[in-house]
């Protein structure tokens, strides 16, 4: 069995998070949440994080702002997006800007869509690891807090 | 003319010699004197008086008589009396005079001392009958020639060469030109060459000798247009029956043809005016289409992370239950074997606990949970495809990417991904005829054929019959659209829906089994996106048929460019 990985949430619906850290309560991931992408950011640069998942349309930090910054400080880190937007512009500014790995949109389906994308996206991220070739990330000092939610 | 029926003919002599005169009285006054009233005159001034007091019904002249010589003497007479039937007494050395006097209007000519009483009786007769004849035929002719001349309509009689031989006055009048000589088509048509027509009528009816008959326009003496309906008809005919002459008659119906005319305008005016109304319905659709495509897109968006996270705490919600009523289960195992353990205290907790479980029937709650979760999970999901359909139907505002594309191919790749919807309820028959590829957003055009296949399938299973249904998928072109009709043979459609069928969320379909959205979505893609046209043909009972038209060049629209680099990406999960 792969070790724990972590996963980081961010959305600016509380609720939203709530639902997602229920939906999860089961699977084997260390779930992260954030209601803002300062905050998300500033849990990014205290612990280390393997899949980050973001809501596009958010007050001040955009999500596609965030994936540009997440992209740039950590790249080894596997984006998803979840959104109820599916503008083409925002689609394309998402996979060209912010190379997302999913999209996942609003409405979900647990089984059918969320937790396949999750999975995969861990996958994914395993195999980066096992290739062994990721560069060390500038400043992802590996935190300790099993849960960091505000 | 009634002087021939008298028993006495009334004739005057006009002759100079003497014995001549007497020769010619005692022939006249032969065996049957009482015939004749003689009357005498030497000279032709003095012939002209008695002419001029009396009425007579013949005149045996000499033509060379002192105040007059040859045939001068008759042609001065003809002139007067052009009625008064004439003999000319011709001298014996002179026959051919007599020839040349009938020719100038004479009956006939004696030869002096060729002739006896009896011929002279004789020429007498006949020359007067044959007077009578000729005044006859004169005065048919004319009588003839008056009604065919006062008929309005033009007419003119024509040869085997198409050449004028009559004409009557209405014809002179409105065509111009002599009346006869011409050839009908220089008349008729102002051309120099036969009409290009194949046959034309008067040949026609040369041919057959049935009359033949056609509307022609044609500009008159003056350079109006008018109208015409003729009709040649064989006039005379030869031994054998075929047709030497044919009469062609020209009906002026340019007052008809107006009103025609301002029909025809009127109708094209009227067909303009509808196609304008129509227009301004479709524009008014896109126009409500555009707005509520704002506004789906606007609730949708707004739905999206509330459902969104009520779906999952939902899911969520039906783990926990399921593990609180694992527990209890357990918990009730433990009641069993308290109350079997018979400690008081013991049992009157227990019974609390009965009656609790009573009071809130808990045995009902329990076996209530399952079908609790179903409906709610089935409500939920029907919120979530209508968040879908909103965000699709918000997205045809959105153009994608634009290729050249089949719409055969396309039509194929529907059936497959619709086939397993439609397989129970219809035979699906193809007929692909050849069209040539268009410019169009193959995803779009592809969920318009779905949403259409769909809902003839949904159609078809309203009936509720045994039998299978059917649905005919039709491709062709025309000059100007790739078509495709999606026809089936469901319930059909009322004039009431017909007229709402591609407003947003009108729906005939029962609760929770449709949006309302489809085919306003496909009306959003084919006529706003593509520039083509949608639109069905159903009566109640009579299966509907849906045509969609697409263009086979693209009209010029609007996009970011950018937009069209994303090929192949679904944004749906």
């Amino acid at each position: 069995m792969d070790e724990q990985r972590t996963i980081l949430f961010v959305d600016d619906e509380v609720r939203l998070l709530r639902s997602i850290e229920r939906g999860l309560i089961d699977q084997p991931y260390h779930l992260l949440f954030a209601e803002t992408g300062e905050q998300a950011l500033r849990m990014l640069a205290e612990r280390e994080v393997h899949v980050l998942v973001t809501d596009m349309r958010m007050p001040e930090m955009t999500g596609l702002e965030l994936l540009k910054v997440v992209k740039e400080r950590y790249p080894h880190i596997v984006r998803i997006v979840l959104s109820g937007y599916t503008q083409v512009s925002m689609l394309l500014a998402a996979i060209n800007q912010g190379e997302i790995f999913r999209f996942i949109t609003k409405p979900w389906r647990m089984e059918e869509d969320f937790l396949p994308a999750i999975r995969e996206a861990v996958e994914q991220y395993n195999r980066q690891a096992q290739r062994g070739k990721m560069a060390e990330p500038v400043g992802s000092t590996p935190g300790t807090a099993p849960d960091a939610r505000a | 003319m009634d002087s021939v029926d008298t028993n006495r003919l009334r004739i005057l002599v006009v002759e100079d010699d003497i014995v001549d005169r007497k020769q010619m009285e005692r022939l006249l006054a032969g065996p049957s004197a009482s015939d004749y009233d003689l009357e005498f005159a030497e000279r032709l001034d003095r012939a002209l008086v008695i002419l001029a007091e009396r009425e007579f019904d013949l005149a045996l002249l000499d033509l060379n008589l002192p105040d007059s010589e040859g045939l001068d003497t008759l042609c001065t007479l003809e002139k007067k009396h052009p009625d008064l039937p004439k003999v000319v007494v011709a001298g014996s050395d002179d026959e051919q005079i007599g020839l040349e006097a009938v020719a100038r209007g004479a009956q006939d000519y004696l030869i002096k001392g060729k002739f006896n009483a009896r011929a002279l009786a004789r020429v007498i007769h006949y020359s007067v009958e044959r007077k009578r004849s000729e005044q006859m035929l004169r005065e048919s002719r004319g009588k003839l020639n008056a009604i065919l001349e006062s008929i309005s309509d033009p007419m003119v009689m024509l040869d085997r060469d198409l050449s004028i031989t009559w004409s009557n006055g209405a014809s002179r009048k409105i065509f111009g030109g002599a009346g006869t000589g011409q050839k009908c088509f220089q008349l008729f048509h102002r051309q120099e060459t036969p009409c290009d027509l194949g046959l034309c009528i008067v040949r026609e009816a040369f041919e057959d000798g049935k009359p033949h008959s056609y509307d022609m326009q044609v500009a008159d003496a003056e350079g109006q247009t008018r109208y015409f309906h003729c009709t040649a008809t064989a006039a005379l005919r030869d031994a054998e029956g075929r047709p030497t002459a044919v009469i062609e008659i020209a009906r002026d119906i340019t007052d008809r043809k107006s009103v025609e005319i301002i029909k025809t305008a009127y109708a094209r005016v009227e067909k303009a005016n509808r196609e304008l109304k129509e227009m301004q319905l479709q524009l008014v659709q896109s126009e409500k289409l555009a707005s509520i495509g704002q506004l789906a897109a606007g609730v949708a968006h707004e739905m999206n992370t509330p459902v969104g996270f009520v779906a999952c705490n939902f899911d969520t919600l039906e783990g926990y239950v399921q593990k609180i009523g694992g527990l209890l289960e357990a918990y009730d195992g433990l009641v069993q074997k308290v109350a079997a353990a018979g400690n008081a205290e013991l049992l009157q907790a227990v019974r609390l606990i009965q009656e609790r479980k009573t009071e809130i029937r808990l045995d009902f709650i329990l076996k209530d949970l399952a079908s609790l979760f179903e409906d709610s999970r089935e409500g939920l999901e029907r919120v979530t495809d209508i968040i879908r359909n909103l965000r699709d139907f918000a997205r045809a505002d959105r153009t994608g990417d634009l290729i050249s594309y089949d719409i055969n191919e396309g039509l194929q790749a529907t059936l497959t991904v619709a086939r397993n919807e439609i397989k129970y309820d219809a035979d699906v028959y193809t007929e692909f005829g050849p069209v040539p590829q268009i410019i169009c957003n193959p995803g779009q055009i592809n969920q318009v054929f779905l949403n259409l296949l769909i809902n003839a399938a949904q159609a078809i299973r309203s009936r509720s019959q045994q039998t299978k249904g059917s649905i005919t998928v039709r491709t062709y072109r025309t000059d100007a659209n790739v078509v495709c009709e999606i026809e089936d043979d469901g319930p059909g459609i009322s004039a009431a829906h017909l007229q709402r069928i591609f407003d947003p969320f009108f729906t005939t379909k029962p609760p929770g089994k449709g949006t309302g959205l489809g085919l306003s979505v496909s009306y959003d893609i084919v006529v706003n996106k593509h520039h083509g046209q949608i639109s069905v043909e159903s009566e109640e009972n009579q299966g509907a048929k849906f045509t969609v038209r697409l263009p086979l060049t693209p009209a010029a629209r609007t996009g970011e460019g950018a937009e069209e680099v994303l090929t192949g990406v679904q944004s749906d999960g």
